[in-house]
């Protein structure tokens, strides 16, 4: 058959269309029911380390939206050389498992945050986000001075982390899971995992922020 | 009074630091690639 055929016949031009899309398709999707997982492992001695984020952190992400740092920043670091050198180790699935929504992104105006952890003080991030041009002078990022003025609001921090536990983060609420959270992450991650718990442990986790700025 | 600045930077300085790299291999995690 010569292909003048098929592009002058829309019938066959479907079904050979058709056809086509199938395979490539097949090839796409077959794969996926072969693997087992592609969220990463992630344990030392016995315990995990990637764990949902504390009431404090947490409501500290809403407000990253909020702001819409991600329409900026991207969370993912691609697995390149230059990446690399500028961010460190590529970022793993498992390091966004319990993000909802995740945030890796793909536009970078500013730079990458997925490692941004402690990689400044606290006092230069409130500096930066006051006024970013008063520690970066090339920054375009703005200004963000309210975050400083404007009080945290977190009397509905349980019904938000109830919301997560509904996607499928493992925060707990009966001793069972909380028992469970033991097992998996440890004692001490597992108390700042406890809904019952949430309120209280962001005034502690706050407290402690804040004594860090001042005293360091 | 804690501040909307203290949740923000709270989570900023988590972000990126709950796998320790140096507890693995190099490459141990290109086995799930």
């Amino acid at each position: 058959m010569k292909h003048e055929t098929i592009e002058t016949n829309a019938g066959w031009l479907i079904a050979l269309t058709l056809v086509v899309i199938s395979i490539g398709g097949l090839v796409e999707i077959v794969p996926l029911y072969f693997i087992d997982s592609t969220i990463e492992e992630v344990k030392v001695d016995g315990k995990e380390t990637i764990r949902p984020y504390t009431a404090l952190e947490q409501r500290g992400r809403d407000l990253y939206l909020r702001e819409g740092c991600y329409t900026c920043h991207s969370q993912m670091i691609r697995p390149f050389r230059d990446e690399a050198l500028r961010y460190g180790h590529y970022s793993l699935a498992a390091e966004s498992k319990y993000d909802h929504p995740f945030q890796w992104g793909s536009k970078r105006t500013g730079p990458d945050l997925a490692r941004v952890g402690k990689k400044y003080s606290n006092e230069w991030h409130v500096q930066h986000l006051i006024a970013p041009r008063s520690v970066v002078p090339e920054s375009i990022m703005p200004n963000y001075p309210w975050l400083a003025k404007q009080k945290l609001d977190y009397k509905d921090m349980a019904d938000r982390l109830r919301a997560l536990k509904m996607v499928g983060v493992p925060y707990s609420e009966t001793k069972a899971e909380f028992d469970t959270n033991v097992e998996r992450f440890g004692k001490d991650v597992a108390e700042q995992l406890d809904i019952n718990r949430a309120e209280k442990n962001l005034i502690t986790q706050a407290a402690a922020e804040i004594m860090m700025v001042i005293h360091p | 009074m804690i501040s909307e600045m203290d949740a923000m930077v709270a989570y900023l300085q988590v972000l990126g630091t709950m796998v320790d790299f140096k507890k693995f291999d190099d490459g141990h995690f290109s086995q799930y690639r």
